[in-house]
């Protein structure tokens, strides 16, 4: 191999490890920024920003389980009016919300159904789910950074918002010192 | 210690936006970061120091990026500092609206942070 084709390997290289390193920023972001926030409406502002900001979604809703009597509730939405209660089972998303298996679709024209499709996992438990139907022009399609970026908000979004919503019920953090011994001490 | 070489104001109202932002300018060794959250937040810290560039989101409260772009270029002390707008308006015309005001570059989120550390090196002309 000659020194041309060492400095295109090389070049290559280089460009690989910026788009990972990129992909890595992103996602660390995130993470972050869901699990600094102790007040539900800000964990919610924050996967707004996610979705607007990294993924490039223009209109989308997030849904929360209400377990009686079984539908999915739409908490927040961007780029549209508050949508309609699903039933569980009901179309894409209450198939979602019932399986929790995400449907990805890629970018495209937006119809009644939604392209993506989330569940928000909680432990083993579909807790909710995000629903994006459109994206900005300049989205022409969807990389691995989105994708990881979904599997990170179906991981990681409902246990940030749970403990959000616990800090607010209690006006201070779930984590104290007596309350983890409390816990701890039946295993010990 | 020695003083950074050059500074760069990164100007969102989104927390999360305005990190990775920072994050992706880090990259460029001797560069410091100063953020603000606003148009007039930034105004404030333009005032108290000097910058060699500015990197503003165009939709913010209390006065968005279009403004600052203006009320930049309209004082003779701030006037030649370069303007790149990171924005989700992606159309001809608001593109044309910003460079007719004055920005440098015009880049559309969601971002690619190779994109913008490319355009930030370009105009600071760092190789």
């Amino acid at each position: 191999m000659g020194d041309s084709d060492d400095g295109v390997a090389s070049e290559k290289l280089a460009e690989e490890l910026l788009r990972e390193n990129d992909k890595l920023r992103a996602l660390y972001v995130a993470t972050y920024q869901m699990h600094s926030a102790f007040d539900p409406g800000e964990v919610l502002r924050t996967l707004l920003e996610i979705l607007v900001n990294f993924v490039g979604a223009k209109t989308f809703a997030v849904y929360v389980l209400d377990d009686e009597p079984r539908l999915l509730r739409p908490v927040c939405a961007e780029g549209m009016a508050l949508p309609g209660a699903v039933a569980l089972g009901d179309g894409i998303i209450g198939r979602v919300g019932a399986t929790g298996e995400s449907h990805l679709a890629d970018v495209g024209p937006a119809g009644p159904e939604p392209r993506i499709c989330i569940p928000l996992r909680l432990a083993d438990r579909v807790a909710g789910v995000v629903a994006i139907w459109d994206f900005l022009v300049q989205k022409t399609g969807l990389l691995e950074v989105d994708f990881e970026l979904f599997h990170l908000l179906a991981a990681h979004a409902a246990s940030a918002l749970e403990a959000a919503c616990r800090a607010a019920e209690t006006g201070r953090s779930p984590l104290r010192y007596e309350t983890l011994a409390g816990l701890l001490e039946p295993a010990r | 210690m020695t003083e950074p070489a050059l500074t760069a104001l990164v100007v969102e109202d989104s927390p999360t936006m305005r990190q990775l932002v920072v994050f992706a300018l880090r990259r460029i060794r001797g560069l410091a970061i100063v953020e603000a959250e606003d148009g007039v937040d930034a105004l404030k810290k333009l005032q108290a120091q000097r910058f060699d560039i500015v990197i503003t989101d165009i939709n913010m409260p209390v006065m968005d990026g279009l403004k600052l772009v203006h009320r930049i270029r309209a004082d003779d002390a701030l006037a030649r500092i370069p303007v790149v707008i990171i924005t989700t308006e992606a159309g001809a015309e608001d593109r044309a609206r910003a460079m007719a005001l004055g920005a440098n570059a015009y880049i559309a989120k969601p971002i690619q942070g190779p994109h913008v550390l490319a355009t930030v090196k370009e105009l600071l002309r760092i190789p």
